[in-house]
C-alpha cells in the first residue's frame, strides 16, 4: 500500500500559517524585541518532572545530547547578557505527547520583556493576539482574567491550600466521574491537574480568550512567587486558553538563583524516585541568574495550537504540514 | 499476562478492570503544559455492555485481557449448554446461557456466528446480523389484505416471536434483522 504522503493542512491552512507568522513578526518589530535563534541541542535539559525530553545517542565525541522542550533557558542568558527583549520561534520537543492537541514536535513562540510584571505581560500578550488573529474568534473579544485559586474554590469551596487528595477524589465521585487510582494521597498537584481540567476548563467562555493567574507555589515552575489580594502566596504566573485549548504559560520570572536551584534539585529528585531520566542541570542558565538576571516576565505560546483554534480546526493534524503520523 | 502502558492504549485494545475484561472505546490524550499526563477513556465492559469512564494517570500499567474475537459454527443445543465448532480445526466449544444470552432465539444450525472468547472460554456469543427462519405458528393469514401495514406475531422453533405483516402464513421462510428483532422480507 502507499504510505499517505500528503500533508495533514489544506494550501489554504499553510497560508495563513505563513501570514500568522508575518503577523507575529511583525508585532515585535513595531515593539521592539530583537529577534534571536538558540541552539535546539544541548548538554543538558529540563528537569520539570512533566516534561521529557528526547536525548539523542550521539558520538562518544559529540556526547549526550538532549532536544530541547523549550528555549528558556538560553533566552533568559540572552536577557541577563545584554538586557535586551527577545522573541524566537523556536521548534520544541517533547517525548510522548500525542493526541488531538498534543504533537511531539510544536512550535513555541517565546518572548521575554524587561521591566514587566505578570499584569504587563498580558497586556502585551493581548495586543499580540489582537495585532496577529484579532480578527478571529475568540480573538476578537477582549479576555477575561480568572485567578486559579477562585476557580478551585468554585468547583471545591476552598482555597487550593486547603484541598486535600481525598477531598478531590470525594468530588470526583459526587459527580459520577471517575478519579484515577493511580493518584496518591500525596500527589496533590496531580489531583488539582485534574480537578481543573475536568471542573474548571470546560467552563470557561468559548466566545473570548482566559487568563489565569496566581496559580499555587507548588505549581510555581519558573516563576516568583508573591502575596495576592487575599494575603495568599502564590506564584506569578499566566496561562492563556481559548475554550478549553491551553495555548501559552508565562512568568513574572524567578530571578533569585538559590531559589531556583533549590527549585531544580527538588524536581530532580522527584525524577530520581520515580525512575525518569536525569538530564544535567544547566549551570550556564544558573551562573547566568547567579550574575542577574533583569526584572523580566516571559511567555511561550503554542503557534500550532493559536492557528488551529483560529481556524475552528479541532486537531493538530490539520494545521501542520506533517504531525507526528505522517512523518 | 501482558501489561499495557496508558501510550498503547488505542480503540479496540482489550484491558482488564475490576476483573472483568473491557474494551477501549475512545482515548483522549489529556495533559496541562506544566502537569501531569492522563488518558481520559471510554471504555465498555465485554460482559454487561455497558460504557464508562475511566482516566488514568500516564504510564500507568494495565493488564491486558486476554479477549479474542473468532467466528465458529452453531451445531446444537443441549438443554444446558450451546455447542459450536471452528469449521477449519472441527475444536469444539460449549456456552453457558450468560455467554448466549438473548441471542439463543436466533441461533439454527449451520450458522456462523461472532464469538468473543475470554481466556479461552465464550464470553459473549453474537448471531448474524441477518438469518432466515421458517415460521412455526402464526395466524391465518388475511388473503388480499397487503395494504393496511398491519403486523402479527409469528413464532418459531426457537422461541422467537417476531411481528410480522398480515399476509404472511405459517410454514413460510422470512428474513430477519437479529439486531433489532424485525421481519426484513419474505424468502421464496
Amino acid at each position: 500500500m502507499v504510505k499517505d504522503w500528503r500533508p495533514g493542512a489544506s494550501l489554504d491552512t499553510l497560508r495563513r500559517a505563513a501570514s500568522l507568522r508575518q503577523g507575529l513578526r511583525g508585532y515585535f518589530d513595531t515593539t521592539g524585541a530583537l529577534e534571536v535563534i538558540t541552539p535546539v541541542l544541548s548538554r543538558s535539559g529540563a528537569p520539570e518532572p512533566a516534561i521529557e525530553a528526547f536525548d539523542t545517542r550521539a558520538t562518544e565525541r559529540d556526547g549526550h545530547l538532549w532536544l530541547q522542550t523549550s528555549p528558556e533557558f538560553a533566552m533568559k542568558r540572552l536577557v541577563a547578557a545584554h538586557g535586551r527583549d527577545v522573541w524566537q520561534l523556536a521548534s520544541v520537543f517533547r517525548r510522548a505527547e500525542r493526541g488531538r492537541r498534543h504533537n511531539v514536535e510544536f512550535q513555541l513562540l517565546e518572548w521575554y520583556r524587561i521591566g514587566h510584571d505578570l499584569e504587563a505581560l498580558i497586556g502585551d500578550v493581548c495586543a499580540l493576539l489582537k495585532h496577529a488573529v484579532g480578527d478571529a474568534a475568540p480573538f476578537d473579544r477582549t479576555p477575561v482574567i480568572r485567578r486559579y485559586g477562585v476557580c478551585v474554590r468554585e468547583v471545591l469551596g476552598d482555597w487550593p491550600e486547603h484541598v486535600t487528595v481525598p477531598g478531590v477524589r470525594a468530588r470526583f465521585e459526587g459527580a459520577g466521574r471517575h478519579f484515577p487510582a493511580g493518584i496518591g494521597d500525596d500527589e496533590l498537584d496531580a489531583a488539582l491537574h485534574l480537578l481543573f481540567d475536568t471542573f474548571v476548563v470546560p467552563r470557561f467562555d468559548t466566545d473570548r480568550p482566559t487568563f489565569v493567574v496566581d496559580y499555587p507555589p507548588s505549581q510555581a515552575s519558573l516563576a516568583r512567587c508573591t502575596v495576592d489580594r487575599d494575603g495568599r502566596t502564590v506564584a506569578a504566573r499566566v496561562e492563556l486558553y481559548a475554550g478549553e485549548v491551553e495555548l501559552a504559560n508565562g512568568f513574572h520570572e524567578l530571578t533569585d538563583a538559590d531559589e531556583q536551584r533549590r527549585r531544580f534539585e527538588s524536581e530532580l529528585s522527584v525524577r530520581r524516585a520515580n525512575g525518569q531520566p536525569l538530564p544535567p542541570l544547566d549551570e550556564a542558565f544558573l551562573a547566568a541568574l547567579s550574575c542577574g538576571l533583569p526584572d523580566c516576565a516571559g511567555i511561550a505560546l503554542g503557534v500550532d495550537r493559536l492557528l488551529m483554534v483560529a481556524i475552528g480546526a479541532t486537531s493538530l493534524d490539520e494545521v501542520m504540514s506533517f504531525a507526528d503520523g505522517r512523518c | 499476562m501482558a501489561n499495557y502502558s496508558t501510550s498503547d492504549f488505542k480503540g479496540g485494545l482489550k484491558i482488564m478492570l475490576d476483573n472483568d475484561p473491557h474494551s477501549i472505546v475512545s482515548n483522549e490524550y489529556v495533559k496541562p503544559g506544566k502537569g501531569q499526563a492522563f488518558a481520559r477513556t471510554k471504555v465498555r465492559n465485554l460482559k454487561t455492555g455497558r460504557v464508562v469512564e475511566r482516566t488514568f494517570k500516564s504510564n500507568e500499567s494495565v493488564e491486558s485481557a486476554d479477549v479474542l474475537d473468532t467466528q465458529m459454527q452453531y451445531l446444537y443445543a443441549d438443554g444446558e449448554y450451546w455447542h459450536f465448532m471452528d469449521p477449519d480445526t472441527f475444536e469444539q466449544l460449549q456456552a453457558d446461557a450468560t455467554a448466549v444470552g438473548d441471542a439463543a432465539q436466533w441461533l439454527i444450525a449451520e450458522s456462523m456466528c461472532d464469538i468473543t472468547l475470554f481466556n479461552g472460554l465464550p464470553l459473549v456469543v453474537t448471531p448474524p446480523n441477518f438469518i432466515e427462519m421458517v415460521i412455526t405458528e402464526t395466524d391465518p393469514g388475511l388473503r388480499g389484505d397487503t395494504a393496511t401495514g398491519g403486523t402479527k406475531p409469528a413464532h418459531f422453533e426457537t422461541g422467537a416471536v417476531v411481528k410480522v405483516p398480515l399476509f404472511i402464513e405459517e410454514g413460510e421462510k422470512i428474513r430477519i434483522d437479529t439486531r433489532s428483532g424485525e421481519y426484513v422480507s419474505r424468502v421464496k
